[in-house]
């Protein structure tokens, strides 16, 4: 491979940094066309530091990787570059349950901060779809889960942040409180980033009491009708205690499933309401996948049961559709093999809700914000990576 | 207020600029020259020599543009007492350089002479009732003043006593009457209301002849004038006997209180200035503590209240006249946005500052609008002429009245 | 340098009515709420995002300095006039642009007072969380600016988490719109988060999509007091550790009481040494299991007496005791400073404590009020600044609070910004690398370094 100075000159830096060639040997799965020439898994921050300088002496693309599950989301296919694994870089550097603050390593899948947490019956309130993903990953991508009317997105839990900048350097932002309006909020320029701007190496998180009770109730609606005035009814009418609403397509009409959490007394009342009222009952855990889904769009609340109005008009009959949607984040997914023309008619529709629309890895909505915007992301792009050497092949870096 | 003393007040306010919530000016403008801070502010640097008070026509300009309304004092954290700061720098600046000829001719020429005052009612009374003021209207010619002139009634209320004040030999109580200038010569409806309703609930009035309280002369800082009128004033009040003096003015019935703070030093006056304003009482006040008759006929309407600056910030009055109000049967009192926030009247304000004081008016009559009320009651005729200039220019056909206008309406309607 | 033809340039685009520069009132916006004063050249009031661009365009053609302003109540100097600048105030750009009660946004323009905002979405059931103290007087922008926290901050967060989306005139003059009112389903990097807290220095805010919160049926407001900062102190570790969320817990000390209610006269006991306020919202079956667990807490951490506000009257009277501490203190000497720094919450009753030996130490007077909820403290230093003895015990004073607060792993401000008050102490939190990468940032948004100037970052020194 090329690049062969830029290994050797590693080695000789970092003696026991390993290498692999392909990423199925670290349990990653790229999908095609993505072709780095050599998978790294340093095992500390200065390993990594060496890699980015040296990446930048030699103009070496760098693609930093936790658990890989969004990394073609955020990423298009390559040729050139090295991954930088950070699986060993997953230790808890300070735990203060008082605090309400826990400080680890970037690559520290979620799963096992939870379990850590959950001894002090404290939990880490991003509901990750994929239990691998690391946090250095969540807070890259901005993360949310199911829940995330009740719990937002994962940069409104960063405090603080460690990461090395595309540099090189070891960054030091935030810190370990709530409030902080001490210099810029570099960490909230990180979060979200998907990579770009720096590789995060450790991060200060807020973390949260579990909540004394969670229950699931179910309800089936028995057409598309039903389905909007029980979901305009609970959203809009109803004062609830409400994590998350979402629901799929059967055979015999619409599964819509509530989620609460909080108090337990106040739960109780409200689950009485929901029975009496709607005849919801207690369900299991289980939720649709709004994720893996062929299109997926997101809606402002307001447009939400139009949006759904106009699915459910297009696709009227068609059960292979399996819409499901989540109406408290505003999501809507379904598959199909439907024409290119019937996709752009949907594009339209979600266009003037003020939505998106994305189907496949494409957005079919392009939502564009102008020379200005592109502009100044490129600026802030070219003065923190000069070498343009992280995650050149970034989707997030717009014409 | 010595130069001292005023830099020691000045120094509390540590510019946290709580003011700007409840400053009519700045409300409606948004500049900080026209809130208490920035106004302190410059004040502050005249006081330490950094600015020339006297050279700097736009400083004088930002000091008289204070409504004096007191409410930046009444929030201010620190307490400081801004009207009382302007007021000094009003004082300084006509103690050097006199009173501005307008000014000069309408307080001192006329406020301050009760006989001036009512030869000059007079006039415009007569320039009102034949058409003249059509003929100023048509040309153009100080019209903004005419605009705010309010339709004068016939007669003035000193002139109507001898019909109005009747005797009542076995009386429960025994007070005094201030008959303001305002009242007696533009509002007498308000003041022949105010001793009906006294003697209706048993009160045996007297109506001392005072002369004006000095409220125009003591904002304008004309100190000489304002103390010469305050003498004669407690000379004319000290020693009667009477339970009380009763004000349907609320910036008479303040200054008048106030007066105490005009003879530091002055043992004699200072002694009489505070025996009168043991005796000072609000009409509204004085009547619940009276346990005014409650007996009387219906008006349907809607009213809402709005709190003279003197009333509510001055004299602290802010149920009584509410609960006069809630006592009318059929009247249904609604409270209005902003009720205790100034009318922009305040005095000869309007003629002197007057796009400030239609801003300040203009936000009063869309608070008042908002409350879809018939009436606008209020306890001073001050607020009174500029409220009602509100209506007249907002085309609003609502009344202003005084709460005791409503109830001898009331009683009146009982007697039928 | 702003001359004649600049002026007549800027007045063509604001009109009239909207340009300030004369000497006097130019002298009336050369402070804000902090000790520091300015000199600005030129004041305009714009109403349009058009006009701002406009305007940023002069002063990037001209290379003049300029700064956003709002109420001018920031206390840290965020607001003070760089030599020479063009003030913008955003004071009459102050409407509200769309209330959508049923997704709870409200899309409002800067110079919108926050109490204005809460007023106007009261009707609808709802409230915008942040509250700082100032909030009757702050504008929205500001708060933008500032990241400003509150009172109820503990359980609502600060501004920064109540934002959806903003629009801003970038310093080159180009205007962008940055967030969603959507959930991102699409790889894109989001400035809304930079620009709070940035503290005017990327850009003027001309828009602003705020999230909105249900107004909590049942508030519970409830006061305790302690023989010690001490007790109160980890009385409040305890609650949030037994899992209440209270929606505000603060604490004042002995000295803070008094001065309070020397001024407002609620009957507040005069020996206390720390006075606990708290508030709870939720449903009312919430409030009444976290009541439980709070007065449980009072007891087992030696709480000399509790009361809950048995009406509104009551409970808005003790708020009104917190809301003016800052001036109410302000008569005890002729000058103070304010700090506001935050420590991890576990470490505030210990900060209390050292705080108040270094009031001994010194022989000063320092008032504490805490935002314990979230570990940030208010200590205030007073002082006579016309004796310079004094002045320069508080100077000490106030280096040895800061190096205590990052030893204790805390930040050197919670909610007042750097500003220029706390840029010296930016090199003690900070290391260079990350000053430069700031600075960098910094350059990307406003090349000319023409945007509020001199604030936040220090001047770094090559080594």
């Amino acid at each position: 491979m090329e690049n062969t100075e830029f290994l050797r000159s590693l080695r000789a830096e970092v003696n026991n940094i390993s290498t692999a060639i392909n990423p199925s040997d670290l349990d990653i799965n790229l999908e095609q066309n993505y072709n780095p020439q050599l998978v790294l898994t340093p095992n500390s921050i200065g390993e990594i530091v060496s890699i980015v300088k040296l990446a930048n002496k030699y103009g070496v693309p760098v693609y930093p990787i936790g658990s890989g599950s969004k990394f073609s989301k955020g990423i298009s296919p390559f040729d050139e570059g090295v991954l930088v694994s950070l699986k060993n870089l997953n230790k808890v550097i300070e735990y203060r349950p008082d605090n309400m603050s826990i400080e680890v390593e970037g690559g520290l899948p979620i799963n096992e901060l939870q379990r850590m947490l959950a001894k002090d019956n404290i939990f880490f309130p991003i509901d990750a779809s994929n239990d691998l993903q690391t946090i250095g990953g969540l807070i890259a991508t901005n993360a949310f889960g199911r829940k995330k009317y009740m719990y937002k997105t994962t940069r409104f839990y960063v405090m603080g942040m460690e990461f090395i900048s595309p540099q090189g350097e070891i960054i030091k932002v935030g810190g370990r409180t709530i409030k902080n309006v001490s210099s810029y909020d570099v960490h909230q320029l990180l979060a979200g980033s998907w990579g770009t701007l720096g590789i995060i190496t450790k991060a200060t998180l807020r973390v949260k009491p579990v909540p004394e009770k969670g229950i699931v109730l179910g309800y089936v609606a028995k057409n598309g009708n039903e389905l909007l005035k029980v979901i305009d009814s609970i959203l809009y009418k109803e004062k609830l205690s409400l994590a998350s609403l979402t629901f799929e397509q059967l055979d015999s009409g619409f599964l819509i499933k509530l989620e609460l959490e909080g108090f337990a007394e106040t739960l109780k009342l409200q689950q009485e309401l929901l029975q009496c009222k709607y005849g919801f009952s207690e369900s299991s855990y289980g939720f649709a996948d709004i994720d893996n889904a062929h299109g997926i769009i997101a809606l402002p609340l307001k447009s939400y049961l139009k949006g759904l109005g106009k699915l459910l008009e297009h696709n009227s009959g068609d059960k292979d559709i399996k819409i499901r949607g989540n109406a408290t984040s505003g999501l809507l997914s379904f598959n199909t093999n439907a024409s290119r023309d019937m996709l752009q008619n949907i594009a339209d529709s979600i266009n003037t809700l003020q939505g998106t629309f994305v189907f496949g890895n494409h957005s079919l909505t392009e939502k564009n914000r102008g020379l200005a915007y592109n502009h100044l992301i490129r600026n802030i792009k070219n003065k923190m990576d000069p070498n343009h050497i992280l995650v050149p092949a970034s989707k997030v870096m717009r014409e | 207020m010595k130069k001292d003393e005023l830099l020691k007040i000045l120094m509390n306010c540590n510019r946290c600029g709580m003011c700007q919530e409840v400053c009519p000016t700045y409300r409606v403008s948004h500049i900080e020259a026209n809130v208490a801070r920035g106004r302190n502010r410059l004040i502050r640097l005249a006081l330490e020599n950094q600015l020339n008070l006297d050279k700097e026509p736009e400083v004088e300009k930002i000091i008289n543009e204070c409504l004096l309304c007191k409410a930046c004092e009444d929030s201010c954290p620190s307490g400081v007492p801004t009207p009382e700061i302007i007021a000094s720098i009003r004082a300084h600046y006509t103690n050097t350089k006199g009173l501005p000829l307008g000014k000069k001719i309408m307080y001192r020429g006329v406020f301050s002479n009760n006989k001036t005052i009512s030869l000059v009612r007079n006039l415009a009374w007569i320039y009102q009732k034949c058409g003249i003021n059509k003929l100023v209207k048509f040309t153009g010619l100080f019209n903004k003043t005419d605009e705010m002139l309010p339709n004068l009634p016939p007669k003035n209320v000193r002139s109507q006593l001898p019909v109005l004040l009747k005797v009542l030999p076995n009386a429960d109580h025994r007070v005094a009457y201030f008959l303001g200038c305002s009242v007696n010569n533009f509002f007498s409806s308000i003041g022949v209301a105010s001793i009906k309703v006294l003697q209706e609930n048993n009160c045996d009035v007297i109506v001392p002849e005072v002369n004006c309280c000095g409220a125009p002369h003591h904002s304008a800082g004309d100190m000489e004038e304002f103390k010469r009128l305050a003498k004669n004033n407690l000379r004319m009040l000290n020693d009667l006997d009477v339970e009380a003096i009763i004000f349907d003015c609320s910036t008479c019935g303040s200054v008048i209180k106030d007066y105490e703070n005009l003879f530091t030093g002055d043992e004699e006056y200072e002694k009489i200035a505070a025996q009168v304003a043991e005796k000072v009482q609000d009409i509204s006040s004085y009547l619940i503590s009276i346990d005014f008759n409650k007996n009387m006929g219906t008006i349907s309407k809607k009213v809402t209240y709005h709190d003279p600056c003197h009333g509510i910030r001055f004299l602290k009055v802010k149920d009584a006249p509410r609960e006069i109000l809630k006592s009318i049967p059929g009247l249904e009192l609604i409270e209005m946005q902003e009720a205790d926030m100034c009318c922009g009247g305040a005095g000869s304000y309007g003629i002197f500052n007057p796009k400030l004081s239609r801003d300040i008016l203009a936000r009063k009559m869309e608070n008042f609008k908002n409350t879809q009320a018939d009436i606008l009651a209020t306890s001073c005729p001050a607020c009174t002429m500029q409220l009602s200039f509100g209506m007249k220019i907002h085309n609003l056909n609502c009344s202003v009245k005084h709460p005791v206008e409503l109830l001898v309406q009331a009683y009146e309607i009982k007697s039928l | 340098m702003v001359d004649n033809r600049l002026i007549d340039e800027l007045r063509q685009i604001v009109g009239n009515e909207n340009i300030l520069t004369s000497k006097i009132s130019l002298e009336t916006y050369s402070f804000d709420a902090s000790p520091y004063s300015g000199r600005p050249s030129v004041v305009v009031f714009p109403t349009t995002t058009e006009m701002v661009a406009n305007i940023v365009n002069i002063a990037n053609k001209n290379d003049i300095p300029l700064m956003p302003r709002g109420a001018g109540s920031c206390l840290s100097g965020g607001a003070i006039a760089p030599d020479g600048s063009i003030v913008i105030s955003l004071t009459k750009m102050n409407n509200i642009l769309e209330i959508d009660p049923l997704s709870k946004i409200v899309l409002v323009e800067p110079g919108i007072t926050n109490k204005q905002v809460q007023l106007a979405v009261e009707q609808y059931g709802l409230m915008y969380a942040p509250d700082p103290a100032s909030q009757n007087i702050s504008t929205i922008g500001g708060n933008i600016a500032e990241n400003a926290g509150g009172i109820r901050g503990v359980k609502y967060g600060s501004t920064k988490d109540h934002i959806l989306g903003l629009e801003v005139v970038l310093p080159t003059g180009d205007v962008i719109t940055t967030g969603n009112i959507h959930s991102q389903v699409e790889p894109e990097l989001d400035l809304t988060y930079y620009f709070c807290g940035s503290e005017g220095t990327l850009g003027i805010v001309t828009k602003a999509w705020l999230a909105l919160s249900p107004i909590n049926p049942e508030v519970k407001t409830m006061t305790a007091i302690f023989g010690s900062l001490e007790d109160a102190g980890s009385c409040v570790a305890e609650i949030i550790a037994k899992g209440v969320v209270p929606t505000t817990m603060e604490i004042m000390d002995n000295t803070v009481i008094k001065a309070v209610d020397d001024y407002l006269k609620l009957g507040f006991p005069r020996d206390a040494e720390a006075l606990l306020l708290l508030e709870i919202d939720g449903f009312p079956s919430d409030v009444k299991t976290q009541v439980n667990s709070i007065i449980n807490a009072f007891a087992s951490n030696h709480a000399l007496s509790y009361k809950i506000a048995g009406n509104e009257q009551e409970r808005l009277d003790l708020w009104k005791a917190r809301r003016s501490v800052n001036g109410a203190l302000g008569k005890l000497k002729p000058a103070n400073i304010v700090h506001d720094i935050v420590v991890p919450r576990d470490r505030l009753a210990l900060m209390l404590e050292k705080v108040a030996q270094m009031a001994k130490k010194y022989g000063i007077i320092i008032g504490q009020v805490a935002h314990a909820g979230d570990g940030n403290l208010h200590p205030t230093l007073y002082y006579d600044h016309r004796i310079p003895e004094e002045v320069e015990i508080v100077e000490e004073a106030c280096d040895e609070i800061i190096k205590e607060t990052i030893a204790q792993g805390g930040t050197i401000s919670g909610e007042h910004g750097i500003g220029i008050e706390k840029l010296k102490y930016m090199p003690l939190a900070f290391s260079k690398p990350t000053l430069n990468l700031m600075k960098n940032i910094k350059d990307a948004f406003d090349p000319k370094n023409i945007c509020n100037p001199g604030k936040l970052l220090p001047q770094i020194t090559e080594d």
